[in-house]
């Protein structure tokens, strides 16, 4: 539910990462079927599938764990995506996947990374933006 | 977080991994180079 709400910033900040010259993905590991729903609902970017984890694993992004599910931030996030007007669907996939948001470079080379902490961890679209626009000056993960 | 992989470094390049379209289309990233490219990976759609 968290990753909903997160997308409907993405979709607002759009504009702005195409007027930056860069493309966006969203990238889930449920079903295809349920990516189709979500983009037929007016996501402008692509919403893709990686079924076997592949990219989370290359990115090092976490896996939710006992310590995670008893984050208060956990919460946190679910009640404010709650607040926003997300609401929880069928869940697909590996769930216990943890997020993460990239910036790669035109050559494909990692140029900033948010590792999420816990469920509902995303990065200010602000700070994505602002790494979109150092990436000529050498933008380094923030975590 | 629990049992987070190593994962890539700064400047590392990201090797070519294929995704899903909805529709079954495979899509791989190294497709998507030339520009810079915004990777949001979420937990799931529903």
């Amino acid at each position: 539910m968290p990753c909903l709400a997160y997308l409907a910033r993405v979709r607002e900040a759009y504009p702005a990462v195409t007027a930056l010259g860069a493309r966006l993905v969203a990238v889930g590991t449920g079903s295809e079927a349920q990516a189709g729903e979500l983009a037929a609902r007016g996501l402008p970017f692509p919403c893709l599938v990686d079924a076997t984890g592949a990219l989370y694993e290359a990115l090092g992004l976490g896996r939710v764990g006992w310590r995670t599910a008893l984050d208060p931030a956990t919460y946190a996030s679910y009640w404010r995506a709650w607040r926003a007007g997300a609401r929880r669907g069928r869940v697909t996939g590996d769930w216990r996947r943890l997020s993460g948001v990239a910036v790669l470079d035109a050559a494909g080379r990692l140029a900033w990374l948010h590792r999420a902490r816990t469920i509902g961890d995303y990065p200010p679209v602000d700070a994505v933006l602002a790494a979109l626009r150092g990436l000529a000056g050498g933008a380094r993960p923030a975590r | 977080m629990d049992g987070s992989a190593r994962g890539l470094a700064p400047g590392e390049e990201l090797p070519d991994i294929a995704l899903r379209a909805p529709d079954g289309a495979e899509v791989r990233l190294a497709a998507l180079r030339g520009r810079p490219l915004v990777a949001v990976c979420i937990r799931y759609y529903g």
